[in-house]
């Protein structure tokens, strides 16, 4: 092997060149995105893509928060995120209380969907006291409060029983709120006590906009001119049962706005960002194993038959050009239809189709490099076939291999992409390609859903330019080495 | 052109221990192709037909060709190359290539075989330090020197030094020579010494065999050949080397050209450039004739005398 001193000689020359240099950089940042995927990244979401309950709270569609720049942010708080809840349990007469603060943030825009999720269990009567605490120090009642002569009950809220309920209870505030009976019993008189006085006219703007006005500055011109209250908000949900033994836990609450995220969603409200960054593992799982795989074995079989000569040189030399022959893509197109849709067995037919390029070079290479006076010295000392092969040949070839596995990358990356595209990859894998056939599948780019297409697009790109750009660097560094 | 070449026919001798023999000829004479076929390694896709090689006692031909790789290559003998200045890989240092056969046939730990490597490079007149560098990194005579060092590694009683002079100037050539004879004696050393100049054969030679067309035309002791060479393509041969001293005549050379072995001419090979040709020697090829003490000739004017 080449000495210590002669690869760092290597690399410095390498990381010299600006083509290089760039590679690296980006390979580096490709593959720490890749290996720190459960810290960068949300697992969870990955491990529940196919799941499309999972993704029911998350806006449909919704473009990136940056491109949107007067919507609302979504926010989704779940019972893991124990940091933006409070939970207290206390008795008040002869009823228990479950009670739940949990904390959101509201700028730019007012949500257009409150989804609140809660897990209760109860065996007697059991009411449900909602309030919204805003940053002013104003509480807004969304049901009877403890002051009432009566309390709301369960069914009043989420419909369902009051004496008994075990299991998961769900209510979307805004449209709650969005009701001409709650804004008469709730809001009006919030609105009221502060001196704004509510007519029909004004019943009618609540029964539409309530859930939008309760985010507002509280002015005389709330209802005709509302301008937003930004701030830290607090939505207050106590459980209040008879029953000593009731047992509560928070599941969600979504605020959702008309943007998502940092790449938006899809059609199905799927956080687009996760499956771009997770496409970069399989996206360097693929390209780097065919590329190594195949270069090797291409590289192997070409030294073997350069080496041996005569007939097996012209057997292996027509088979290899059969195969470099075969035209891949319809064929991969056709053997990916007949196949069981796997990442892997896509892995192994570009393998199977990889290797007949670079077997021709080192075959050619191999015809030299045998004649080479050192070659037939080792013979005469005694060396074995394998050992010329791997300790004589080889090496010389190696500068070769690197920069073709190197180049070889792109082109595996982009086939699977072309094949996922069209819809015959594996179903179960995020790759880019996948998420472009999704994309297609749901006419993207018709509708305007530029945050579905472009980013895995340039994704694929960039993953191409970076091995472009390590293969050529590393062409021109070791080439005229391979000369000497 | 399609056919058999006997590259290498009916060549016989035998060789005592510290002892030079020099085989000269001109090229396609069938010097190399003898060389490698004694180590049982006939240039593809040449093969041994008929024959036996024993070295040390060892049947060569009769042992499988990874016994031969294990026993009798480097061990046994080994070879100096035509152009030898390249008979290392350039992807390993000099110490480490000659470092390798100690570990591989004697077991010896890495840090073992790199000093008996550097003792090696310096028992031909190399610095030992010269086994950190890599072959590229030498000049041609010091890569010589070191390829002679790497074939004696495992202390082979018969080195077979094939054009060991051909590629290097006249001043490094001398060396080389002197190093090989020092060599000789130090180590009790045969030299099978390979090739066309003469010169050469004369300073370091005990016996001499000259070939022709894939034959020994003449065998000898050094002062037999050069004082009374009996076979006419052997004084031809002489006649075409410039002397240092004596007059100066014009220099002689030998007109036609090496008959073409696919279809050799009938009777003596030599007989189509033989000044001496007569009916004989067209017909029937001679054999080796006793002309004297250890001197044997094939030729017909030899067997007449």
């Amino acid at each position: 092997m080449p000495s210590r001193k002669r690869i760092k000689e290597i690399f410095l020359l390498f990381v010299k060149s600006k083509m290089g240099l760039a590679g690296l950089i980006l390979l580096i940042i490709l593959a720490s995105l890749a290996v720190l995927f459960p810290v960068v990244g949300d697992q969870e979401k990955i491990n529940n893509w196919r799941n499309y309950e999972y993704w029911i709270d998350y806006p449909k569609k919704a473009p990136p928060c940056w491109a949107q720049r007067n919507s609302f942010p979504t926010q989704i708080i779940t019972g893991e995120d124990t940091v933006s809840y409070e939970y207290k349990v206390f008795r008040v007469n002869d009823l228990t209380v479950h009670s739940y603060i949990v904390r959101f943030i509201i700028e730019r825009n007012t949500p257009t969907s409150m989804n609140l999720r809660l897990n209760v269990s109860y065996n007697k009567t059991t009411y449900v006291y909602i309030a919204i605490v805003r940053p002013d120090g104003q509480i807004v009642n969304l049901t009877n409060n403890y002051e009432s002569p009566t309390l709301t009950s369960m069914r009043t809220v989420f419909g369902v029983s009051s004496s008994s309920y075990n299991g998961t209870v769900y209510k979307n505030l805004a449209s709650y709120i969005n009701n001409p009976q709650i804004a008469n019993l709730y809001i009006a008189p919030w609105l009221e006590a502060n001196n704004i006085a509510v007519g029909s006219t004004e019943l009618s703007v609540l029964s539409s906009k309530g859930s939008q006005i309760i985010f507002m500055k509280l002015t005389p011109a709330i209802l005709t001119n509302p301008e937003l209250l930004e701030g830290e908000y607090k939505l207050r949900v106590d459980i209040i049962s008879r029953d000593e033994s009731v047992s509560t836990g928070f599941v969600s609450l979504s605020l959702i706005g008309t943007c998502y995220g940092v790449l938006g969603t899809d059609v199905y409200g799927r956080d687009l960002s996760q499956a771009v960054l997770y496409g970069i593992r399989w996206a360097l799982i693929i390209g780097l194993l065919v590329a190594f795989v195949s270069t090797l074995a291409g590289g192997l079989y070409g030294i073997l038959s350069g080496y041996y000569g005569g007939l097996i040189d012209e057997i292996l030399l027509r088979i290899a050009q059969i195969v470099y022959s075969i035209p891949v893509l319809p064929l991969l197109i056709i053997l990916s239809y007949m196949l069981k849709p796997s990442i892997w067995n896509l892995v192994g037919l570009l393998i199977a189709f990889g290797w007949p390029g670079t077997a021709l070079v080192t075959r050619s290479m191999a015809l030299q490099l045998k004649e080479e006076t050192y070659v037939e010295a080792a013979r005469a000392f005694g060396a074995s076939h394998g050992r010329i092969i791997l300790k004589y040949i080889l090496p010389q070839t190696l500068p070769y291999l690197f920069a073709s596995m190197a180049l070889g990358v792109p082109g595996a990356i982009l086939t699977e992409a072309a094949v996922s595209f069209l819809g015959l990859g594996d179903p179960t894998k995020i790759t880019w390609g996948r998420i472009l056939n999704e994309a297609q599948a749901s006419m993207a780019t018709v509708n305007g859903y530029w945050w579905w297409v472009i980013p895995p697009g340039l994704m694929i790109m960039m993953a191409g330019t970076t091995f472009i750009f390590i293969g050529y660097a590393l062409d021109t560094v070791l080439n005229p080495r391979l000369k000497r | 052109m399609r056919g058999i070449v006997k590259a290498v026919d009916n060549v016989s001798f035998s060789l005592e221990k510290e002892t030079v023999l020099g085989i000269a000829g001109e090229s396609g004479s069938g010097k190399s192709t003898l060389a490698w076929s004694i180590m049982g390694l006939p240039p593809p896709p040449g093969r041994i037909i008929e024959g036996r090689i024993f070295i040390d006692g060892i049947d060569v031909l009769s042992l499988k060709e990874e016994e031969r790789r294990r026993k009798i290559l480097w061990q046994k003998v080994s070879m100096v190359f035509q152009g030898a200045i390249n008979a290392f890989n350039p992807v390993y240092t000099i110490g480490y290539q000659i470092a390798e056969p100690l570990m591989l046939h004697r077991g010896y730990s890495k840090k073992e075989a790199l000093q008996k490597a550097a003792e090696l490079v310096k028992s031909v007149g190399l610095n030992p330090d010269v086994i950190h560098r890599y072959p590229h990194e030498l000049s041609g005579g010091m890569k010589q020197r070191a390829v002679i060092a790497m074939a004696l590694a495992l202390d082979p009683p018969l080195l077979i030094a094939d054009e060991p002079t051909t590629a290097l100037d006249v001043v490094v050539q001398a060396q080389i020579l002197n190093l090989l004879k020092k060599l000789k004696f130090e180590r009790k050393l045969s030299v099978i010494l390979i090739t066309h100049d003469l010169s050469v054969i004369a300073e370091l030679a005990d016996y001499v065999a000259v070939m022709y067309a894939g034959r020994i035309v003449e065998y000898g002791p050094i002062e037999e050949i050069y004082n009374n060479p009996r076979h006419p393509y052997t004084q031809l041969l002489l006649s075409s080397i410039p002397r240092l001293r004596g007059t100066i005549d014009k220099l002689r050379f030998i007109p036609g050209e090496p008959p073409d072995l696919i279809n050799p001419p009938k009777g003596c090979k030599f007989h189509p450039r033989c000044p001496f040709v007569f009916d004989e020697c067209r017909v029937s090829e001679p054999d080796l004739i006793t002309v004297g003490e250890n001197h044997l000739a094939r030729c017909w004017l030899a067997s007449k005398r």
